[in-house]
């Protein structure tokens, strides 16, 4: 046994090494898989960061590979929160064909490596506006996947049992008219029998900073800025909104069960608000966007079909409106092979062209498309529907304007803030300040950048 | 003279190799970037800004400080509650009893799931389960966890401790194992309670085993990251943000990533002065048999 | 003389019964988040979150959860994954950092100890500012596979480890290694068949270390090899956890499968930790 052991233990080592010197032999040549090919097949790779849409993506490879049998393409998902670490860290090893960009960040960042898409087909049928943040000197550089939009998403089932409407609650006064009523009946106990679980109207989970910050933060930006770019280019903050602001914060944080306690919101996180809150009836509505229906099918597909979407009703200034953007885009890699460039084209324009790519498109993906030539198509969800009704009707306002911040302002700085307001830490006077005089600084200090 | 030598870099070099091309060049490469405005792509055109980004980590705000004084509270009450807990644990396991193994496996159990989800799951129970807790029974000690920074630091501390103390017995375990029976058998024939024998055998003898597991909990108490990423994000209003957070913001957030290189210089040599002092001072206090 | 034995009887007792009681409390406590896991991984989405701490009945129980996370995580896939990786670089550290403190305590050079105090330093750099270079750099020399995932396991493990094992080795007395010298053992066999061997306890507490931590790390693979078919079983449990959507139905059992193995290995593990090893050698 003893002496046996140092013979086991040189076999082993040169085992290993010669899998070592295997591995690494094929190693080396897989960092140059990007830019080579065979004749016979391209093989292209996407990198993309909105996770819930994987399925739906998957599907359509599966469906575009069948009928382009000279095409693999392989496709990697990372969640939203850790995309632009792994994606820069991707870009320096083994860069993806296609990859999802959002900021005008990632175009400074990655501008040099974006292919030009201005030939592309489906960018023909694009919405007005919706290719204008990464479009440079005349040239496109990445194209529109998907637009969002948020509002109230509301349990309408519930408002009815309660006596409200719909139709009523289109404007603030009449949201906070039917929330009242709900909030004055769920407390008497009338709810009881048909939602045991319903504890409160709304749930506010300003635990995630960009539940605090972002949207909201949006709404009073449009005061000021009517797109991304304009906001991009302004080196201080009119800050008129403000006010406005309060107002929502405000009513938000009345109609949750912490009304009395408004620093408990803080701990309570985007888990509670849609899983545990609106998908279980817990709550009646909350201020999220058409995101929200993945979650809440995983939990509940009946409480899905009893969703809806109010307006985004800041009182006297967008009654009646919701707020809408393209929040993401795919951009290719110029760096890689012609071949593999038209072939990640062709996908592209497949998928938003031919009539089956385009089911996938929104009921898998469930994606609202930023292109007008969609008609007929269902969204699979109520949320998604309503917005699209919207937008068809030019129901809405600029959603996306807070990307065009500096960096981290509308989390780090507005979503900060206002924990600090409703954990009684700070005034709204000095919301305002802060957040005004932080969009001046940081605009300065990313200058450089 | 020249053999043994030899001996001693042949043994030495498969280590320090790897050591060399994944740990200390990436630092020094790092190093360099810090005194640039780095964009984070290695290669890539960079201007020279000397120490202006040094001057930045305490010009601009004070969140590296705060971030500072949180990590450094953490770290002291997390190294000694984690080490005492892992002492105690090993003592208790090392009994002459049934079920020790069965115990040294359930301590150790924290261990198998890994950070960021270990983060997720504990940010699950202080939420959701808590809420429960205290709706069922009524008691407000329960609700509102992590919604502020008292509650975030507890909820920090009770995740380290339940996951790192499992990790330390097993080292304490080792060490114990190790000290001769003999040495045990002639102090109980000469009489020694249970508290003398621990103080003056066993816990001499464990000095090898208290230096790492010392220096362990400091460092991975002062680096850590995912679970406070997971659990606390920082927040709220980045009170409970910890100083890995604090760098991983500054580069992937801010996208000041020459900054959040001299952000880790500065926290390199604040932890590696506080770990070799007391590396230096424990290993004084070793008992070489 | 009666009554001595009584005393010593009760004290025996009463030191079983605390030892019972504190080890029941303990195991409770340190079991907890693992039970909440555990029950949940049986319950859908809904009836976990009306009822997250109970036992599911009858009614809610269902197994659904393990089948679409197997598929999702493309289980045996992933997990050989793990495994291959995992293994192999456990060994090379075990191996390579008994290799080097074993000599860095034999040798108390300035050489030795400047070396020491580096891997210990390089203990403390925390990994955010080492990793963008480090992917930079790695990925110009060609080690973005699993292969040069081994070697940063290597690299990243062995100051740790080589730390653990330097003041193990310590204790063990330098006139066992001249006794075998003066008998004609050169270096090679020293180590190998005297010195290893008289640390197996602490060899296989360090290899059970490392191999927890190298199983359960997600941000090397989620950089070096996040590709489908190399992905490792922690990488792929994290894509339940998306950015808008927290399956913890399919999360918990996914965590639950990620932990199987390392439990059954660690409880192999237990039996081969043997005590007083050093007892017969010092004789």
């Amino acid at each position: 046994m003893k002496k046996r052991r140092p013979v086991v233990i040189a076999i082993s080592l040169a085992t290993i090494a010669c899998m070592l010197a295997g591995c690494a032999k094929n190693g080396g040549s897989a960092n140059t898989t990007t830019n080579t090919n065979d004749s016979e097949k391209t093989a292209i790779t996407i990198m993309q960061s909105k996770t819930e849409a994987n399925d739906g993506y998957k599907k359509a490879i599966a469906a575009y590979e069948k009928m382009h049998p000279g095409v693999t393409i392989t496709l990697t998902a990372i969640s939203g929160n850790d995309f632009s670490a792994s994606l820069k860290a991707q870009m320096q090893s083994n860069p993806p064909t296609i990859f999802s960009c959002g900021s005008f960040q990632d175009l400074k960042d990655y501008g040099n490596m974006m292919a030009d898409l201005s030939d592309m087909s489906i960018l023909k049928h694009a919405d007005k506006g919706t290719t204008d943040m990464f479009t440079k000197d005349g040239k496109v550089y990445a194209v529109p996947l998907y637009m969002e939009g948020y509002g109230f998403v509301i349990n309408r089932q519930i408002f009815t049992d309660a006596g409200v409407s719909f139709d009523s609650m289109l404007t603030f006064d009449g949201m906070k008219k039917g929330f009242d009523t709900l909030k004055a009946k769920s407390s008497s106990g009338a709810m009881k029998a048909k939602y045991p679980n319903l504890q409160a109207v709304m749930e506010y989970s300003t635990k995630e900073l960009w539940i605090a910050g972002d949207h909201d933060a949006n709404v009073a930006l449009t005061h000021d800025f009517s797109t991304a770019t304009q906001a991009y280019n302004a080196k201080t903050l009119p800050g008129t909104g403000f006010a406005g602001y309060k107002t929502m914060v405000d009513f938000q944080a009345g109609f949750t069960a912490n009304a009395n306690d408004t620093a408990k919101l803080n701990s309570i996180d985007y888990t509670s608000e849609v899983e545990n809150g609106l998908a279980t009836e817990r709550v009646a509505a909350i201020k999220q966007g058409d995101w929200v229906a993945p979650a809440v099918e995983a939990v509940d597909p009946n409480v899905l079909n009893k969703l809806d979407m109010l307006p985004y009703s800041v009182p006297g200034y967008s009654d009646g409106k919701y707020f809408t953007g393209v929040s993401g885009y795919w951009a290719i890699n110029s760096k890689a092979s012609e071949k593999q460039i038209k072939a990640a084209k062709d996908f592209i324009d497949w998928l938003y062209e031919d009539k089956e790519g385009q089911k996938i498109v929104v009921q898998d993906c469930k994606f609202i498309p930023p292109y007008d030539n969609f008609e007929g198509i269902k969204a699979s969800d109520p949320l998604s529907q309503r917005l699209m009704d919207a937008i068809s009707k030019g129901n809405t306002l600029n959603g996306f304007v807070y990307s065009g911040a500096p960096s981290t302002w509308s989390q780090q700085v507005v979503g900060v803030e206002v924990q600090k307001y409703l954990a009684g830490k700070e005034t709204w006077d000095n919301v305002t300040k802060n957040s005004i005089a932080q969009w001046a600084e940081l605009r300065q200090q990313q200058q450089g950048q | 003279m020249s053999k043994s030598k030899i001996r001693f870099w042949v043994f030495l070099t498969p280590a320090l190799i790897s050591f060399l091309i994944i740990v200390l060049i990436p630092t020094l490469i790092g190093f360099f970037y810090a005194f640039t405005n780095w964009n984070g792509i290695v290669g890539s055109n960079v201007k020279f800004v000397g120490f202006q980004n040094f001057i930045n980590i305490f010009a601009r705000d004070d969140s590296f400080i705060k971030a500072l004084e949180f990590t450094t509270l953490f770290a002291v009450f997390a190294t000694l509650l984690v080490n005492i807990t892992g002492f105690a644990l090993a003592l208790l396991v090392t009994q002459n009893y049934r079920g020790t193994t069965f115990l040294r496996g359930t301590f150790f159990m924290p261990n198998l799931i890994g950070g960021l989800l270990l983060g997720f799951t504990w940010q699950f129970i202080f939420t959701s389960v808590f809420d429960e807790i205290s709706k069922n029974t009524g008691w407000s000690f329960f609700s509102g966890w992590l919604s502020n920074q008292t509650t975030g630091f507890f909820g920090l501390l009770i995740l380290t401790v339940w996951q790192l103390s499992g990790y330390m017995m097993i080292i304490y375990i080792a060490q114990i194992q190790q000290i001769p029976e003999s040495i045990k058998e002639a102090a109980r024939i000469d009489g020694v309670t249970f508290w003398s024998m621990l103080k003056n055998i066993t816990f001499p003898l464990m000095m090898p085993a208290f230096t790492i597991g010392l220096y362990l909990s400091i460092s991975s108490s002062f680096k850590m990251f995912d679970q406070n990423l997971a659990l606390t994000q920082g927040g709220p209003y980045k009170s409970t943000e910890m100083l890995a957070l604090n760098i991983y913001n500054s580069a992937f957030g801010s996208n000041d990533f020459g900054l959040a290189q001299a952000k880790s210089i500065i926290f390199l040599i604040i932890v590696a002065g506080i770990g070799v002092t007391q590396l230096v001072l424990t290993k004084r206090k070793e008992v070489e048999m | 003389m009666n009554n001595e034995q009584l005393i010593h009887h009760f004290n025996k007792i009463l030191k079983g019964f605390l030892f019972y009681l504190s080890g029941l409390i303990l195991a409770c406590i340190f079991l907890f988040p693992i039970y909440i896991l555990f029950v949940n991984s049986f319950k859908s989405l809904k009836a976990m979150f009306l009822d997250v701490i109970g036992i599911p009945d009858k009614a809610t129980f269902t197994l659904k959860n393990y089948i679409n996370a197997f598929q999702s995580l493309d289980y045996l896939h992933s997990f050989l994954n793990s495994m291959i990786i995992t293994i192999i670089s456990t060994i090379l550290i075990v191996l390579i950092s008994s290799m080097a403190a074993w000599v860095l305590v034999r040798y108390k050079t300035k050489t030795s100890k400047a070396i020491f105090i580096l891997f210990a330093i390089s203990m403390l750099i925390p990994f955010q500012c080492q990793m963008l270079p480090l992917v930079g750099f790695a990925s110009r020399i060609g080690l973005m596979t699993p292969a040069g995932l081994v070697l940063m396991y290597m690299g990243f493990g062995t100051s740790m480890t080589t730390i653990m094992f330097h003041g193990f080795i310590k204790n063990i007395p330098e006139e066992l290694e001249e006794a075998a010298t003066i008998d004609g053992c050169n270096a090679v066999q020293l180590f190998f068949i005297i010195v290893l061997p008289l640390m197996r306890s602490i060899l296989i507490t360090v290899a059970v270390l490392n191999v927890m931590w190298i199983w359960n790390d997600f941000l090397l693979p989620f950089l070096i090899i996040n590709k489908e078919g190399l992905q490792t079983l922690p990488l792929k449990t994290y894509l339940f956890f998306g950015q808008f959507s927290q399956r913890w139905d399919l999360g918990s059992a996914g965590l639950f499968m990620c932990m199987i193995p390392i439990i059954i290995f660690y409880l192999f593990c237990q039996k081969y930790i043997v005590k007083g090893i050093t007892d017969g050698a010092i004789k």
